[in-house]
């Protein structure tokens, strides 16, 4: 795979974050990391919503994969 | 005496010198020892669904998808077989001695999900399989029976291995 969806998957399975350190976390830049959150996308639930990076704390676009509580 | 603080462990070691340094006078020496924690103790394990000792062949014609969902089946535990075509999917039948579940893609070229659940449930061993059908075009589908799970994609993970755990149980008690 595609490690970088694998790992970037992995980063948002339990928490909300934004591009920025999803990008960091996975060493890619924002313009790599983008298109493999899309990826993900096509393929589990995503959850994109507006609110705070669990990992920055800004106020921001965040990403995570829908789990069932 | 070992204890635990917010730093981490650590051990203390109380004793008499003069046992060691005969002449000394008697003092005791109290020796810190902080033990970080290791890494592996502090991280948190992550909240995923137990698929082990499941072996699940994943069939989509999509690389992003059936890579996504190995990758994940696999965090779970499972053992995952990847098809990018029914016809490999089928090939599997041949030579994999332990298959637990299906989990297929409907909308294909060459053979659709459809068509891969009537081989299952034409082949003389493996015809009670659980095969769970994935697919973006839920409508153009949900009319086709016989699938033991219908998911939409993109799949909730969660929703997908429940399904997963449910048929599996519900084969091995029948």
């Amino acid at each position: 795979l595609p490690e970088h969806a694998a790992v970037i998957a992995v980063l948002i399975l339990e928490r909300p974050m934004c591009l920025e350190c999803i990008a960091s976390k996975s060493s890619l830049s924002i313009a790599e990391a983008e298109p493999y959150l899309q990826r993900i996308g096509l393929g589990l639930e995503l959850l994109v919503d507006e609110g705070r990076c669990r990992t920055c704390g800004e106020p921001r676009t965040v990403f995570s994969l829908n789990r069932l509580s | 005496v070992a204890r635990q603080s917010r730093l981490g462990s650590y051990t203390l070691i109380a004793g008499n010198l003069s046992q060691i340094f005969p002449g000394t006078h008697s003092l005791l020496c109290l020796l810190y020892v902080l033990t970080m924690p290791s890494r592996a103790a502090t991280t948190k394990p992550l909240n995923l669904p137990d698929l082990s000792r499941l072996t699940l062949l994943v069939v989509d014609d999509n690389n992003d998808s059936v890579d996504m969902l190995a990758a994940f089946l696999r965090a779970c535990g499972a053992n995952v077989l990847e098809a990018r075509t029914p016809f490999r999917a089928l090939g599997y039948f041949q030579t994999t001695p332990r298959l637990d579940a299906i989990i297929t893609d409907l909308a294909m070229p060459e053979m659709t999900g459809v068509d891969l659940l009537k081989r299952v449930r034409a082949h003389p061993r493996r015809s009670r399989l659980p095969v769970i059908a994935l697919t973006g075009y839920y409508e153009d589908y949900a009319q086709a029976d016989g699938f033991d799970a219908f998911l939409r994609k993109p799949v909730n993970f969660d929703e997908l291995c429940s399904a997963i755990n449910r048929l599996v149980r519900r084969r091995k008690s029948t």
